[in-house]
């Protein structure tokens, strides 16, 4: 039966390499638009790992005030002054590394005896609950636990499960950042460069660099507040810090933002995608229809000796697919050549699920294309078909 | 004879509708996609307002810091020889950068050093990157700010409305002016005959309207609302940090588009000769300036080396949409060349009345371009209402796309040549048929 179709796909090796020609483009295309979408949507599956709706985030300027004592004032009056509101259920202080701003801070070292690499987060001991963390193990840190012997510090689970698991972090003191310190916490998820950006290891660290780091204030609201009460939050830092400048952010739309930036192209690829698929699909539509319609004296030849109806269809559809598995496969070849070589940041996984779904996505196409116009031909009257030729 | 052909086209096109929508449907949408995708690309990347002198500038936006430290590595291999453990032990010097710092450059570094650099006619120090909350009548505003020198609106080009830019004596004199857009006037304001002359606060501080410009937003993301002398940022805004780092961008104006390469190269020669305030830091400066396009790449890859980036960006844009184009085409030869059979007898006729493969070759090709011309305009009808929609829902945020002449100039031509390849080859083959066996079919 193979032998039989492949003299017969040899025979039309003209028309046949064109359709294999399609296939394997489209199956290139499929390939590389995939890989990125896979690899943002599996990016996408996690979770944040701290709340965004009715967060504000203030940026402040403090680096001009160098006097500490003046400063650690400030920050109180900020907060008691805050607190005070009844639409505001919680503040908390950070340093210059936040959701959604971009910035980074990473550090490396082997201080510990084994290479860890983290990106460090500069929060106070009320951020836990201003962002909504939530626990896999421990807790996040009190004002007793920063001024206590060791460093306190919490990390997220994927930086715990890629250094830490199987080690003792309850007793054991760990250095970070030159420090010696304890891990009291493991947060599931934060993931603070946006939806679709791979989760970093993140490390917690309560006490800021120097008193003038700590400069954004993140206030956790209530609920819904009108446009006029951040009027009045924005006039009480200005009262207390004597400034003008600062910025009130909406967390919320600030996440919607960040994440349209990815969506867009994500959109945008898929649809071209899409577009492309059917014109495929339509294209390949009307080509296995003419052909086969063409062949209609070889259909009743069969029929006559005594090929059964599904015996034809399955004969026509065997073909389309030997051809485009032929396309697929050397479209895979150099489909290969993108893990092995590391040419882009995409995980290995993402380029396999991206292979699996152009060639399933295709082959399904192909066998959508041809069932029809195979069926039309099985349902050919031998005699009818005989008497044409 | 042309009449003939067309007459006979459209004829032929009625025939079979089915394959006629198919035939129709690639060409329009691949056409309409292609449109789409250049109107986005030349807005991002075209020379408009404000940088219509893009292909001279040359941007210095930054300073990196490094700390290179000499390791010594020292690698102790056992092995086993005639069963007793051998130690090798090697040592190895590499040098390793512990700490790496990236930003911006700070004013004093850019004005003490920058100036007057080789190849360059003019050079702007400029601070994008402020904001401003502004609550007015129980709403809250956003501006993004730019704080400029006067040499700024000689390197950008803006569309003034009314009122004009600052100049040096202004900046000089940290006088309270600021040019704004247009919608940000409108905001602020609200609809009015005339903005120049009315007072915006900011920050506390209360700005003059000095100027209106069309619009802020240009390539590149280039988006500001307002733009104010530099002299009106605090010392501390305009020191440098480390010696050269800060909040300010250095934007050079070559002489000719040659000439950016020899800005870029003295800029990066600038690097090596900067004596290192703190060496116990940052032992190693580097400065890398980048000419228009490869800024573009580089906000894409955050790749190290921008030239490099704008040759990945180009290699995946172009092998892209080289086979986004070639599949519609291999789909419509693919269909031409199963219906062109169909049309055998009648090429058999032609032939035998005289008609050279010549002829035939040019008629099939004329009825594949009318196809494709066909389908073009419906491509162009859809682009327009995509554009259209997209801007008006601003799906792609501050970007508007807008539609020129070259683009449509452009997607035509590769309409035609669309419409010529997919019927070459099958025509081609058809007119090569033999009389005879053309006749039979």
């Amino acid at each position: 039966m193979f032998k039989h179709i492949f003299t017969i796909i040899w025979n039309k090796k003209r028309s046949n390499f064109l359709l294999f020609l399609e296939i394997f483009i489209a199956f290139l295309i499929l390939f590389a638009v995939f890989s990125f979408v896979v690899q943002q949507m599996r990016n996408y599956q996690t979770a944040l790992g701290f709340d965004t709706e009715n967060i504000w985030m203030a940026e402040m300027d403090f680096s001009e005030e160098e006097d500490s004592a003046i400063l650690m004032d400030l920050q109180n009056r900020l907060r008691s002054e805050l607190l005070t509101q009844p639409e505001i259920e919680s503040v908390a202080f950070s340093g210059f590394v936040n959701p959604f701003d971009g910035s980074t801070w990473q550090f490396s070292s082997d201080d510990n005896g084994f290479m860890m690499r983290t990106n460090g987060v500069w929060v106070d001991e009320d951020y836990a609950k201003t962002a909504g963390l939530k626990f896999s193990q421990g807790r996040w840190y009190t004002k007793e636990d920063l001024n206590g012997k060791y460093q306190p510090v919490v990390i997220n689970q994927k930086f715990y499960d890629e250094v830490f698991k199987g080690r003792d972090i309850k007793d054991s003191v760990y250095t970070f950042n030159g420090e010696d310190s304890r891990i009291i916490g493991v947060v599931e998820h934060y993931k603070y460069h946006g939806e679709f950006s791979e989760e970093p290891n993140v490390t917690f660290f309560g006490n800021p660099i120097e008193l003038n780091h700590f400069s954004r204030l993140h206030i956790r609201l209530k609920g819904e507040v009108p446009p006029v009460f951040e009027a009045k939050v924005s006039k009480i830092i200005a009262d207390v810090t004597k400034r003008n400048d600062a910025i009130i952010k909406n967390l919320e739309s600030r996440r919607v933002q960040n994440s349209k930036e990815t969506w867009v192209p994500i959109i945008a690829l898929l649809s071209i995608c899409g577009f492309l698929i059917l014109n495929i699909a339509l294209g390949l539509f009307g080509v296995l229809w003419y052909n086969i319609s063409k062949r209609k004296g070889e259909i009743g030849l069969r029929r006559t000796l005594g090929a059964t109806k599904s015996e034809i269809s399955a004969q026509f559809i065997g073909e389309v697919l030997l051809v485009s598995f032929f396309g697929i496969f050397i479209g895979l070849f150099f489909a290969f050549q993108l893990p092995l070589m590391k040419v882009f940041e995409i995980e290995n996984l993402n380029y396999y699920y991206a292979m699996l779904l152009s060639g399933g996505l295709i082959l399904f196409l192909v066998l959508i294309c041809a069932f029809y116009p195979s069926n039309q031909a099985a349902k050919i009257h031998p005699a009818l078909a005989l008497h044409e030729e | 004879m042309f009449t003939n052909y067309f007459k006979l086209a459209i004829k032929v096109l009625g025939r079979h509708k089915f394959f006629t929508f198919i035939s129709l449907f690639g060409i329009s949408f691949t056409l309409m996609i292609l449109m789409l995708v250049t109107a986005f690309l030349d807005t991002e990347l075209g020379s408009h307002e404000p940088m219509s002198k893009r292909d001279r500038m040359v941007f210095l936006s930054q300073v990196t810091l490094k700390n290179i430290e000499t390791d010594t590595i020292m690698t102790i291999d056992t092995t086993i020889k005639n069963e007793v453990a051998v130690y090798d032990t090697t040592y190895d010097f590499s040098p390793n950068n512990t700490s790496t710092s990236n930003s911006d450059a700070g004013f004093a570094f850019l004005n003490e050093y920058c100036r007057n650099i080789e190849g360059s006619e003019k050079e702007t120090f400029y601070s994008p990157g402020s904001s401003f909350d502004i609550f007015i009548n129980n709403n809250k505003l956003t501006f993004n700010g730019i704080y400029a020198d006067a040499d700024f609106w000689k390197i950008f080009d803006f569309t003034f409305l009314e009122g004009k830019a600052f100049g040096e004596t202004e900046v000089k004199n940290q006088a309270l002016g600021l040019v704004i857009s247009k919608k940000a006037a409108v905001k602020y304001f609200g609809e009015n005959q005339s903005y120049v002359g009315k007072t915006i606060t900011l920050e506390g501080k209360n700005f003059k309207v000095l100027g209106v410009v069309r619009t802020m937003q240009g390539p590149q993301g280039f988006n500001a609302d307002v733009i104010m002398p530099y002299t009106n940022m605090t010392a501390n805004q305009l020191e440098n940090h480390e010696g050269f780092q800060g909040r300010f961008q250095g934007l050079f104006l070559a002489k000719t588009k040659k000439d950016r390469r020899i800005i870029q190269a003295e800029i990066k020669k600038k690097a090596t000769q900067m004596v290192m305030p703190n060496p116990d830091d940052y032992n190693v400066l580097e400065l890398n300036a980048w000419t228009f396009p490869e800024t573009y790449a580089k906000r894409l890859w955050y790749d190290e080396d921008a030239t490099k980036s704008l040759k990945k960006l180009f290699l995946i844009l172009t092998s892209l949409l080289l086979l986004f184009v070639l599949l519609p085409t291999l789909n419509l030869i693919n269909l031409n060349i199963s219906r062109i059979m169909e049309r055998s007898s009648e090429i058999g006729v032609r032939k035998a009345f005289g008609a050279s493969s010549g002829n035939i070759l040019v008629q099939f090709v004329f009825e594949n371009v009318i196809l494709t011309i066909i389908g073009g305009v419906i491509g162009f009808v859809l682009a327009s209402f995509l554009i259209y929609t997209i801007n008006n829902s601003q799906a792609l945020g501050n970007v508007v796309l807008q539609f020129n002449g070259s683009i449509f100039i452009y997607s035509f031509l590769i309409c035609l040549i669309f419409g010529v390849l997919s019927g070459i080859i099958p025509a081609y083959r058809m007119s090569k048929m033999q009389i005879a066996a053309a006749l039979k079919q």
